[in-house]
């Protein structure tokens, strides 16, 4: 198993009885389901403003957001400086079919029909192509519903290492 | 569910659909591109604050020519985890019991056996030296006895 400075460690007992490691989850994907779960309470879908970039805290470099319904086609409403910086454009307002190839955050965003077809959070992963290096990656996208039930606005979060990286940080 | 599905394994698509158990029916909650990953989901929801009473995953295979196939890869449900402590909970009672009906067929086994003889007590070397000197002392009475003997018939 992987680890990395400050990861938590599962505690035993003196019986060695295993406890319930209290510390958050660590994978990027899972968290954001979390996230996108609490808020939906019983509702079929969470509402758009039940989740802000806020609620995602230090995740929000990773996360982007689009909005499925503006009359020119799926455009970013929100992109997180992480995705910015290793891939340039794109910034909130571009749309995703202008997203330049070899980003991560093309890998995940370009199937956002699938998301808005299904109802239902999709977790995607793989070996593609990031700022010129090979990577490897993990991201989700989720719906979010406006006040009538029709999905407005998809959530999403990408995570990622390069391969030549062995000993970076874990793709999660 | 007939949408385009995620992963392309040798003509075929595959993808992991995480289930829910809520109102008496099986639900859609999310989809995986990987096995491991929507397990790990599906545990992720079933362990949550608001868990439901069950979560499987279901792996759907599309062929190219359109049919579907799916199969249950993993399942959880409060009555799965109490089979599962049920069998464990057996599993340690029937080792007891083993190790119960073995100790008592030893003791059965060997209770009958002659109590295994005392141990011979060594003899001390101040025993050796004392039988020395009795032979010494009967040698050289003989030897003297003999003399006088020899003595007497001349």
């Amino acid at each position: 198993m992987t680890t990395y400075p400050g990861m938590p460690v599962a505690r035993q007992t003196e019986e060695g009885r295993r406890l319930p490691n209290p510390a958050p989850e660590k994978r990027l994907v899972l968290r954001m389901l979390e996230l996108w779960r609490r808020a939906r309470k019983d509702d079929p879908l969470p509402h758009a403003s039940d989740i802000t970039v806020a609620d995602v805290g230090s995740d929000a470099e990773h996360v982007y957001m689009i909005d499925v319904l503006d009359p020119a086609g799926p455009r970013f409403t929100y992109v997180g400086s992480a995705l910015h910086a290793a891939g340039g454009p794109p910034s909130s307002g571009t749309l995703v079919a202008e997203c330049p190839d070899e980003t991560v955050l093309t890998l995940t965003a370009r199937h956002w029909r699938e998301i808005v077809e299904r109802h239902v959070p999709v977790t995607r992963g793989g070996i593609g192509r990031h700022g010129g290096s090979s990577v490897l990656y993990r991201s989700i996208m989720m719906p979010l519903a406006d006040e009538s039930g029709r999905i407005s606005t998809l959530l999403g979060a990408v995570n990622w290492r390069a391969l030549e990286d062995q000993h970076g940080t874990p793709a999660e | 569910m007939a949408l385009p599905p995620s992963n392309s394994v040798g003509g075929a698509t595959r993808t992991y659909e995480i289930q829910r158990y809520s109102g008496g029916r099986w639900m859609l909650d999310s989809v995986a591109d990987e096995k491991d990953m929507a397990i790990a989901v599906a545990k992720s929801l079933m362990s949550g604050t608001r868990g439901p009473s069950g979560v499987r995953v279901m792996s759907v295979q599309q062929n190219s020519n359109g049919e579907f196939s799916q199969v249950t890869v993993y399942r959880a449900t409060p009555l799965d985890e109490h089979n599962a402590e049920a069998v464990v909970r057996k599993l340690k009672v029937q080792d007891e019991v083993k190790a119960f009906r073995e100790q008592r067929d030893f003791e059965r086994k060997h209770k009958d056996d002659p109590p295994p003889p005392p141990p011979k007590r060594k003899k001390g070397r101040f025993a050796d030296i004392i039988l020395a000197v009795q032979l010494a002392f009967g040698i050289g009475l003989t030897i003297t006895a003999v003399q006088m003997l020899r003595i007497v018939m001349r």
